[in-house]
């Protein structure tokens, strides 16, 4: 198997095409069909920027009948199925190229020859076009699973033994709002907030467990570009009672002890 | 076909350069908007520009043309494939990409620049073009990815 480092060098002459029935051409193939996703971003930057050197020609002046006989030409044609994933996928094999060969006289190769190189430098664009969706989709189930994945847990909580309450606006200077589970049976709360307004630089918002006068911290988040975050944090053992909970703006690592104005609060209740 | 009146006098200039047939360079105009036409469900225009798209395609089906040709002709072709920016195109106010990338096609060093316009131009493999410039091939394949690599170092940093 050819070293990542060694398939990188090859990318911007796979895409120039000029490997095109080489052995090399076979080694940026295969590599490419595994999926690699750094090799295929950078496959899509060379193709961009290949794209751009075609681009440096001033423009001719196309004569009136092409116009017409392009259009002629998409209404005759037949709009094609879009292949199935797996056959962009599928390259032909050194073993296909051999049999192909021997199984053909001396013109019949040379014109089977001809065929699957364009076949190959089409399915060539078509495949990363494919991984690169693939890669896509793939990340996308991802968060989508971590998301269900946390909603099933918030769900599981409120089934059990649970108590729920509202954060609130401190004062009408503030925003946001959240609504806190605490799960009883895994000791813990899990903090929904939404609405907050971004976090100037080197700021997070940070959590407060109130017990009478005490304060105690429990952890710092970060909305996201919505103003919503999801902060799950451990209940300390041995506390048993907290009266209050209340979300500050504080320095981005935390403090132990309130610094900045209260953002959201409410009573546990 | 907004999109032919946008693009199809690129594509005309570009497969007329890498043919040097006129007929051949019409027929590949229509043979590209065809596959547009039958592959729109597939474009993703965060992918690639559409300009980069069917200048693609269209450099693909001139390339399996030039690809027909015995290697002498395509060799002895290339002495009339006139330079970047030279002829008479460059009279024809550029668009400003374009004038942008050809300065950053000019800041490459010599052989660098003619190995990466044959490799895009000619239709030649690496090898034919390495016997083209009577270089080396690792010498030709080096070239050509020094000259993509600060192209793009080019064109990303802005320092054009």
């Amino acid at each position: 198997m050819s070293s990542h480092a060694s398939v990188r060098e090859l990318l911007p002459l796979y895409v120039l095409g000029i490997l095109d029935g080489t052995p090399d051409c076979e080694i940026v193939c295969n590599h490419l069909a595994t999926g690699c996703l750094g090799c295929t971003r950078e496959l899509g930057e060379y193709a961009s920027l290949a794209a751009k050197v075609g681009e440096t020609i001033a423009p001719a002046t196309p004569p009136d009948a092409l116009r017409a006989k392009v259009e002629k030409r998409i209404a005759e044609s037949k709009r094609d199925e879009p292949a199935p994933l797996a056959k962009v996928l599928a390259f032909p094999t050194r073993e296909r190229w051999l049999l192909v060969a021997a199984a053909s006289v001396a013109a019949m190769a040379i014109l089977s020859a001809f065929y699957f190189q364009d076949s190959l430098r089409r399915e060539r664009l078509d495949s990363f076009d494919a991984n690169k969706r693939l890669v896509e989709v793939e990340s996308r189930d991802r968060h989508l699973e971590e998301e269900l994945a946390a909603d099933r847990d918030v769900l599981a909580s409120l089934a059990g033994n649970s108590k729920v309450f509202d954060l609130a606006p401190a004062s009408k200077d503030q925003q946001g709002s959240a609504r806190v589970v605490w799960d009883r049976t895994n000791r813990r709360w899990i903090v929904l907030a939404k609405d907050l307004k971004p976090l100037p630089a080197g700021k997070a918002y940070e959590l407060w467990f109130i017990a009478g006068n005490e304060k105690i911290p429990a952890g710092t988040f970060r909305p996201d570009a919505s103003g919503s975050a999801r902060h799950i944090v451990a209940v300390p053992e041995g506390l048993q009672r907290i009266d209050v909970g209340a979300v500050t703006l504080e320095p981005a690592a935390g403090v132990a002890t309130p610094t900045g104005p209260i953002v959201i609060a409410g009573k546990v209740g | 076909m907004e999109l032919y009146d946008r693009h199809a006098g690129v594509i005309l200039a570009l497969a007329f350069r890498i043919l040097g047939s006129r007929d051949e360079a019409e027929e590949v105009v229509q043979e590209s908007f065809v596959r547009v036409w039958q592959d729109a469900a597939d474009y993703d225009a965060a992918r690639a520009g559409f300009r980069a798209w069917i200048c693609t395609i269209a450099r693909n089906r001139a390339l399996d043309l030039v690809r027909r040709r015995s290697t002498a002709d395509r060799l002895k072709g290339l002495a009339d494939v006139p330079q970047s920016g030279a002829g008479p195109e460059a009279d024809v106010s550029d668009s400003e990409d374009r004038a942008r990338i050809r300065a950053a096609m000019a800041k490459l060093a010599t052989p660098q620049r003619e190995a990466l316009e044959l490799a895009y131009w000619s239709g030649l493999t690496h090898v034919e073009i390495a016997e083209k410039l009577q270089a080396p091939l690792g010498t030709v394949k080096t070239r050509i990815l020094d000259g993509m690599r600060k192209l793009k170092s080019l064109l990303d940093g802005g320092d054009v």
